[in-house]
């Protein structure tokens, strides 16, 4: 086998998905790593991956329920933050960690070569168990509260297949930017709190001005939200074609984007990092 | 050989295709090994054998295989008891001997090294010689990049050496130490 290696002209480096493919071993062992570091030494161990969005739950309940006022839906409001915590939850651990990972793996990537895609399909992903063990909170709750489970349950793996490919868009961004600029790190900590608000985690999209919900959709968080609300609470929260376009559009946008800076910039990594 | 920044590890780098080239080509006959130290991706907070498989994999090596070799890898790195130890109650020694012990167990026709010896006790260092000559009369090329002078002697033919990032000479091992050394010993 002759293998020859030459100076790399256009900087476009493709990411081919037979590469991602024959390294899914590794992705594995490296979620696997991740995730026996993260809750290894703690007391409660994995149980924080449901403690935490629970906490928060109660927290926007205790903000709206007893000191503000907040339209009622017909459903009681805990269910419409929850379950907007839930896509929250998943998506702002992963892009955190999305716009570090790179940098934190330093050692790997001076010193190995691997598609180092990985990293970022690993931040994308991170938590992943976390979504199902929220879910079943939800399920608990909405069993408390006696509340029909829908058949739309079942479009759920979309709509987190939708999370885990905005986090790899915005991780694919955040963490290439991040090699070669660590500013970027201090910044996505208050880029996330601002994403927070302007998304529609403790309200709902009918809450907006009619004029602005068009561009408001273009965050594609929302479309992702509404829809986990119309999967798990039902009719009354169908999100319109316009929002999904909208979102589905700036989500392939994000992410091609974040592909191709990706891919211009791989090679420099081990030189830069 | 060469002083430090001479290039040795850009040299490795480039072969196993961590960096790119500036300028210039690169052929290479056979599989290389993708890493460029021994123990690359051990994490402190996992045991012997979750690293074993996690470092396995950054040398793109499946499942399967490891499967195979997995025993043979434990037992030449003498750390079978404390396998399901995390990696951070390791000796120094120990963690060095999984690491080369990972590294040349795996079916590559090119073996790169970077000065993964030097931790050793001197029984590993003997074995672990005794490892890389083996290797290289199977067939395996070794490059190894060493400031152990005994080492290189041991099992090297060839040797290169590098100043500032440009080829001084490329010739037999004695050669060029003579070459090297000669050179350092003149001067001081």
């Amino acid at each position: 086998m002759e293998k020859h290696i030459h100076r790399n002209t256009n900087h476009f480096h493709r990411i081919a998905p037979s590469t991602i493919w024959e390294a899914r071993e590794l992705l594995v062992h490296i979620m696997k790593r991740d995730l026996l570091v993260t809750y290894k030494q703690t007391v409660l161990g994995v149980a924080w991956v449901a403690i935490q969005p629970i906490l928060m739950a109660y927290s926007i309940i205790f903000v709206f329920d007893y000191m503000g006022h907040f339209p009622d839906y017909g459903v009681p409001y805990i269910l419409i933050a929850l379950s907007a915590l839930i896509c929250w939850d998943f998506f702002s651990g992963a892009v955190t960690k999305g716009c570090t990972c790179l940098v934190d793996d330093r050692d790997l990537i001076i010193r190995a070569n691997f598609p180092r895609v990985i990293l970022l399909i690993n931040a994308a992903l991170k938590n992943s168990p976390g979504p199902f063990i929220n879910l079943l909170v939800f399920a608990g709750f909405m069993m408390y509260l006696d509340m029909p489970f829908l058949v739309t349950f079942l479009l759920l793996p979309l709509v987190f297949l939708s999370i885990a490919l905005l986090n790899l868009a915005l991780s694919l961004w955040l963490g290439t930017l991040n090699v070669f600029k660590r500013d970027v790190g201090a910044l996505v900590p208050y880029l996330l709190r601002l994403a927070l608000f302007v998304s529609p985690v403790a309200f709902t999209l009918n809450s907006v001005p009619e004029q602005w919900q068009l561009i408001y959709s273009l965050n594609p968080l929302v479309a992702i939200i509404e829809t986990m609300r119309f999967c798990l609470l039902g009719e009354q929260f169908r999100p319109e074609l316009f929002c999904l376009l909208a979102g589905g559009f700036s989500l392939l946008f994000i992410l091609l984007s974040g592909l191709y800076i990706f891919a211009i910039n791989e090679r420099k990594f081990a030189d830069i990092i | 050989m060469g002083d430090n920044g001479s290039g040795k590890s850009t040299l490795l780098r480039l072969l196993s295709e961590i960096s790119d080239p500036t300028e210039g080509s690169i052929t290479l006959r056979g599989t290389v090994s993708p890493m460029l130290e021994a123990g690359v991706g051990f994490h402190p907070e996992l045991t012997g054998r979750e690293n074993i498989y996690l470092n396995g994999n950054l040398l793109g090596i499946g499942r399967r295989e490891l499967v195979k070799k997995f025993e043979e890898i434990v037992t030449y790195a003498e750390i079978t008891e404390y396998l399901d130890t995390p990696m951070k109650r390791y000796s120094s020694g120990m963690f060095a001997r999984l690491a080369f012990a990972v590294a040349t167990h795996l079916n590559r026709d090119i073996l790169i090294v970077d000065e993964v010896l030097s931790i050793s006790d001197i029984s590993f260092r003997e074995k672990s010689i005794k490892r890389l000559q083996n290797l290289a009369r199977q067939g395996i090329t070794i490059l190894i990049v060493s400031h152990d002078v005994e080492l290189l002697r041991s099992i090297c033919d060839q040797a290169v050496l590098l100043k500032d990032g440009t080829l001084i000479k490329h010739g037999k091992y004695q050669e060029i130490h003579s070459l090297y050394y000669g050179e350092q010993y003149s001067v001081e």
